[in-house]
């Protein structure tokens, strides 16, 4: 299998079938981490698209550039908080679901055994994304790419080009938030 | 270890991030401090939740319609854009060579008829003499005739006098090519030797 670097020296020599592979390999993670930014898939889809459009035209740049995949996050979450900045602030959460491509729905009730697992499964995913749109973006973005999409403190740190103490900072902010936000799913005890 | 201090790393602990000697310490106020303790667990359970709200993402479907669109925003436009700028720069490099052309044409008229001016006034006597009896052939040699390496133009009589009085020795490059005297012009010596005599 192709490695990244090498796809990403393809894709700067002009190889298209490099950026095909680039796509196909990205567009899961960018389209997650887009989903939850900015709460509905319509949104979603103009970020994945933008942020590949980005990245072609950014591709001279890709030669001084140790990771791809920081160098396209960052580029996805820019355009994300950009968007969401127009929109002062808040994301457009869509409750209705079927925003969703058809076939997603069907993915979700494939996966949980009961009609009442699936609508818990649906009430989590539309409480965690309401209470992460209480966050300003980069507390959020930063809550969403390390405890939903698993990345490091040093990799976000990366992304933003800020010191590993402002993501520790920033997350510890959004996490305070997130359990008073959500206290009754966690059974939060308040702290007199 | 105080409270303020513990909730400060909680964080870190949660994440695997500090030094076994500090994490024990953490620990070991964490086992003593029920509020703590209380805040320790509900970090933990938030960051499962997050971890089980991850979206599954749209199908294949959604990705053989968006691929193509994001292939004919970069790749596809981009080989648009190529196509009219090699255009552009090729007419562009055409009317360039025309331009250059038709300068260097200019300038070639100008500097021939400025050495036929200069020339009337200005060649000695008896070199003028020398030109009008023998025959000089004077070839104007274009550029082209060089590379194609056939024939040669010839001027009139009395224009090829005026050209060597001009004594124009190097043309402009260009379209008329390089003006020269096929025969030498007599030496100084000779000159003088002539001059002298009674």
């Amino acid at each position: 299998m192709t490695t990244i670097p090498e796809l990403v020296d393809r894709f700067v020599k002009g190889d298209q079938r490099a950026f095909a592979e680039l796509i196909a390999r990205y567009r899961e993670k960018i389209y997650s981490i887009a989903f939850r930014m900015m709460g509905n898939h319509l949104d979603a889809d103009e970020v994945v698209q933008e942020t590949f459009v980005r990245v072609f035209r950014k591709r001279k740049e890709l030669t001084s550039v140790s990771y791809f995949s920081t160098f396209i996050v960052r580029i996805a979450t820019n355009f994300a908080i950009d968007l969401l900045r127009k929109r002062k602030g808040h994301s457009s959460i869509s409750n209705d679901t079927s925003t969703l491509p058809g076939s997603t729905q069907l993915d979700l009730a494939r996966q949980v055994a009961t009609p009442q697992q699936m609508y818990e499964s649906k009430r989590l995913m539309e409480e965690i994304t309401k209470a992460l749109d209480q966050l300003p973006p980069k507390q959020r973005i930063t809550a969403i790419l390390h405890d939903i999409e698993g990345y490091t403190k040093e990799e976000i740190a990366a992304v933003f080009d800020c010191p590993q103490a402002t993501v520790r900072s920033n997350l510890h902010i959004a996490r305070t938030k997130l359990k008073k936000i959500l206290r009754q799913r966690l059974r939060v005890k308040e702290r007199k | 270890m105080t409270c303020h201090s513990a909730l400060a790393l909680l964080d870190d602990l949660v994440d695997n991030d500090l030094d076994q000697a500090l994490a024990g310490k953490l620990r070991d106020h964490l086992d003593t401090c029920p509020s703590c303790q209380s805040e320790y667990q509900a970090t933990i359970r938030l960051k499962e939740l997050l971890r089980q709200s991850k979206s599954q993402g749209p199908d294949r479907n959604y990705w053989n319609e968006t691929t193509p669109l994001i292939m004919a925003r970069t790749v596809e436009a981009a080989e648009v854009d190529f196509e009219e700028t090699t255009r552009e720069q090729t007419i562009a490099a055409q009317r360039n060579a025309l331009v250059r052309s038709l300068v260097s044409l200019a300038a070639s008229v100008v500097i021939l008829i400025s050495a036929v001016l200069i020339g009337q006034n200005h060649l000695p006597q008896n070199y003028a003499d020398r030109m009008g009896s023998e025959s000089s052939r004077l070839y104007v040699v274009s550029a082209a005739a060089d590379q194609l390496s056939y024939g040669a133009a010839f001027f009139a009589a009395d224009q090829r006098s005026r050209l060597a009085r001009g004594m124009l020795l190097m043309g402009p490059p260009g379209l008329f090519g390089r003006f020269a005297m096929l025969d030498e012009p007599p030496s100084p010596e000779a000159t003088s030797e002539k001059n002298t005599q009674p």
